[in-house]
């Protein structure tokens, strides 16, 4: 294994010094800004502009037309106080964790079984399915599944289950909520991570085969490592992802142009509900809980480009 | 390779990209250019195809062949005013006339300062009526709905009311003889239900707004119209105390630990509860005038759409509750006299009566003939005193209703709380509310 896998020093992985100034790489160099330009200017345009704008938002009170009004970080103070951004706020955390958690762990396991299966192709092509579909289409789907007369109800009283449970209740909708949304990203990031075990040389598995290894040491020992840096960049996404979701909530438990119930809100939903609820809206609020959404993006990569920062695994 | 690039070439690349990028930033945010005198842009509520739409769509082309107004509609949905807010304070207004619902129209037009006064148009002559002005044919309490101190935000085209739906083939005794008061009502529930074996009463609950029909319903039938609205805004919470507001609930809570309400409909998916309703599976179903189109393609053979107000509680009046679609106007809108010009010409009565008679709706000209299946919403409005749909908390205090009632009223209608915990959570709910927001 050592004699395949060799850990590169990290100086050459950060690559040359800059000290080597050829006529070659000094043209490179002139041509940097004129290449970068135009992408940077649209970022800025696009990125960068709105964003700084939905700050100073955040800082005043408007109803998306007529005058603003400065209100400090009294925006913020609200969110502080309001019972249901923290709901809202709960949600989106128990989103990212129990989600992300059961859809990494299911993604890990269909990965491991999927890997020596015939037909690997197909199966993967299934499971990647519902990313291809609407997330409205999934949601509205999901709904009529789990509905008092469902398929699901009809299915299990077919078993003999003659009280099946009220899914749709505001008891157990978040649940089913979650169950949804696990089912939608686990295809995705099946995906990525077999493509990610896809490169790992098979010669290390008949080393791990020849040493008498069992399933659970091959995937600790060389699975894991070869694709962690995969693993982290997944990890990024699902952040970024989890705290974006908002369709699947809003059309799998909202119906008629009304908002879903509070109790299954995210920040995402609380964002919208603030802007477009059919009262005067509060641009305001809305901005202020896109920061508190962005900071909270942000804060996480962080941490989970430190969590995953690993010498880079050359093979 | 391009490292040769001579740097004039390269600072071309440059600027031209920069600009390039400008522009498009630019277009981004422009909007379209207005110029002839004679046209007017319409971003309507409807999408392209709805009854509404194709009935504006003609009355737009004949508007158009007599007048040389060009009119150019976008069919935006229900979204229309959303779409709209954020461009209406910049100098760009991109639509000359809206229509939307009433409380879409108050939020973004009123509470922004941002519609025009339509007092003007109630002041028009209408075009192939002589001597009669809009104002002449719309009913009073629909403009006095549609005014708020002294300025006229929206126009009305459609009247929309709230009442208990049946089908009078089914249930030819209710339709003799609807139930007047409370307890007429739940005795005629308790014979349907002892005769179906299951709740007569339909209700998508995931719908928040239909489960606060019921509530809202029986508290103003209990303490009258405005009763609700002044319990929405008491910072104190003391309306929550008056026993009659509990009373009130009581009744609602009656009818959910009665089993009244179908089976499944705390756990449906809308509108599974209302079809179910229209093939036979329940008898009652509480919903606005849109119940019938809605309900149509499903319902079963024979179905006759009778209707009867919610029954009279204890102050004894019979009150109905409304809400209207119509026209409002930016009060930036480049060609607004245009704009007024086609709400006077829609209302003439040739005209506006296609929105009974085509899209099967009420409209608020008393001499306008209604469609069958609202005959008898007709009679109520004819009768009863009109006040607004959910007590105007919607409308003016929609984030009160959205964030404290709907989620305390949810767990009322499902079971999940009795009367008096509903009464002590909302009072709670709605303090802390007003404290945070007063």
């Amino acid at each position: 294994m050592a004699a395949t896998a060799v850990r590169e020093p990290r100086a050459a992985v950060r690559g040359p010094a800059p000290a080597a100034q050829s006529p070659l790489a000094r043209r490179r160099r002139r041509l940097f800004w004129p290449f970068i330009v135009p992408a940077l200017v649209l970022y800025v345009v696009f990125y960068v502009l709105p964003t700084l704008a939905t700050a100073w938002i955040s800082l005043n009170k408007w109803a998306g037309a007529g005058p603003m009004e400065f209100a400090g970080f009294d925006n913020y103070r609200r969110l502080l106080l309001d019972p249901v951004f923290h709901d809202s706020f709960r949600n989106t955390l128990t989103i990212l964790f129990v989600v992300g958690g059961a859809t990494f762990a299911i993604s890990f396991v269909l990965t491991m079984v999927l890997r020596d299966l015939a037909g690997r192709k197909a199966v993967r092509a299934i499971i990647f399915f519902p990313n291809i579909v609407s997330g409205i289409v999934l949601s509205i789907l999901w709904g009529f599944l789990f509905q008092a007369d469902g398929v699901v109800n009809q299915a299990l009283r077919a078993f003999g289950v003659s009280h099946p449970p009220n899914w749709l209740g505001t008891e157990n909708l978040f649940s089913v909520i979650m169950i949804g949304l696990v089912w939608v990203q686990t295809g995705f990031y099946t995906t990525i991570l077999m493509a990610a075990v896809d490169r790992i040389p098979k010669d290390l598995y008949e080393v791990c085969d020849l040493e008498g290894a069992n399933a659970w040491q091959r995937f600790r020992h060389v699975t894991l490592p070869l694709m962690w840096d995969v693993v982290g960049v997944c990890a990024v996404l699902w952040s970024i992802n989890a705290i974006k979701i908002f369709e699947f909530v809003y059309a799998f438990a909202g119906a008629a142009g009304q908002l879903p119930p509070t109790k299954v809100w995210n920040t995402a939903l609380y964002a919208y509900a603030e802007a477009f609820s059919s009262g005067v809206p509060k641009y305001g609020s809305a901005a202020a809980t896109g920061m508190v959404m962005l900071a909270l993006v942000g804060l996480l990569v962080v941490v989970l480009r430190r969590l995953f920062r690993r010498d880079q695994v050359q093979f | 390779m391009n490292g040769s690039l001579p740097s004039r070439a390269l600072r071309a690349t440059v600027t031209a990209a920069v600009a390039g990028a400008l522009v498009l930033g630019l277009a981004a945010c422009g909007a379209p250019a207005k110029d002839g005198a004679d046209e007017l842009v319409y971003w309507s509520m409807w999408k392209a195809g709805e009854p509404q739409a194709k009935v504006l769509e003609s009355v737009i082309a004949s508007f158009t062949e007599e007048t040389g107004v060009k009119v150019k509609v976008e069919w935006k949905g229900r979204d229309v005013a959303k779409q709209l807010a954020p461009t209406l304070n910049t100098r760009n207004v991109p639509a000359d006339l809206v229509d939307s619902a009433d409380r879409f129209v108050k939020s973004t037009f009123v509470a922004t300062g941002q519609g025009l006064d339509l007092s003007k148009v109630y002041d028009l002559e209408i075009p192939g009526e002589p001597g009669k002005k809009v104002g002449d044919v719309i009913d009073a309490k629909y403009r006095a709905y549609a005014t708020t101190g002294g300025t006229s935000w929206l126009v009305p085209y459609e009247v929309l009311a709230e009442q208990i739906w049946y089908d009078g083939n089914a249930l030819k005794d209710v339709a003799g003889a609807p139930p007047q008061t409370w307890n007429d009502f739940v005795a005629l529930l308790d014979k349907r239900k002892a005769a179906r074996g299951d709740g007569p009463l339909a209700l998508d609950a995931d719908i928040a707004d239909y489960s606060a029909f019921w509530t809202y319903h029986a508290i103003l039938r209990d303490l009258g119209p405005g009763a609700f609205g002044a319990a929405a805004t008491d910072k104190t919470g003391a309306k929550f105390d008056d026993p009659r507001f509990l009373t009130a609930v009581r009744k609602i809570e009656q009818l959910v630990k009665g089993g009244y309400f179908v089976t499944g409909y705390d756990g449906s998916k809308f509108p599974a509860i209302q079809q179910k309703w229209a093939t036979g599976g329940a008898d009652f179903l509480l919903l606005g005038t849109f119940a019938p189109s809605e309900t149509k393609p499903s319902a079963k053979e024979g179905f006759e759409y009778r209707s009867f107000p919610f029954p009279k509680g204890a102050t004894g009046q019979q009150t109905q509750e409304i809400s209207l679609i119509g026209f409002a106007i930016p009060a930036r809108a480049g060609h607004a006299e245009q704009a007024q010009k086609f709400i006077a010409y829609f209302m003439n009565k040739q005209r506006l009566s296609r929105i009974a008679s085509e899209a099967n709706n009420i409209t608020p000209r008393a001499d306008i003939e209604v469609p069958a299946v609202l005959a008898d919403v007709k009679k109520t409005l004819d009768t009863a005193e009109t006040h607004a749909a959910l007590d105007g908390v919607k409308m003016d205090h929609a984030d009160w209703y959205t964030k404290v009632f709907q989620p305390v009223n949810t767990e009322l209608l499902t079971g999940k709380a009795t009367a008096a915990e509903f009464v002590a959570r909302l009072k709670a709910a709605s303090v802390d509310f007003w404290k945070l927001n007063g």
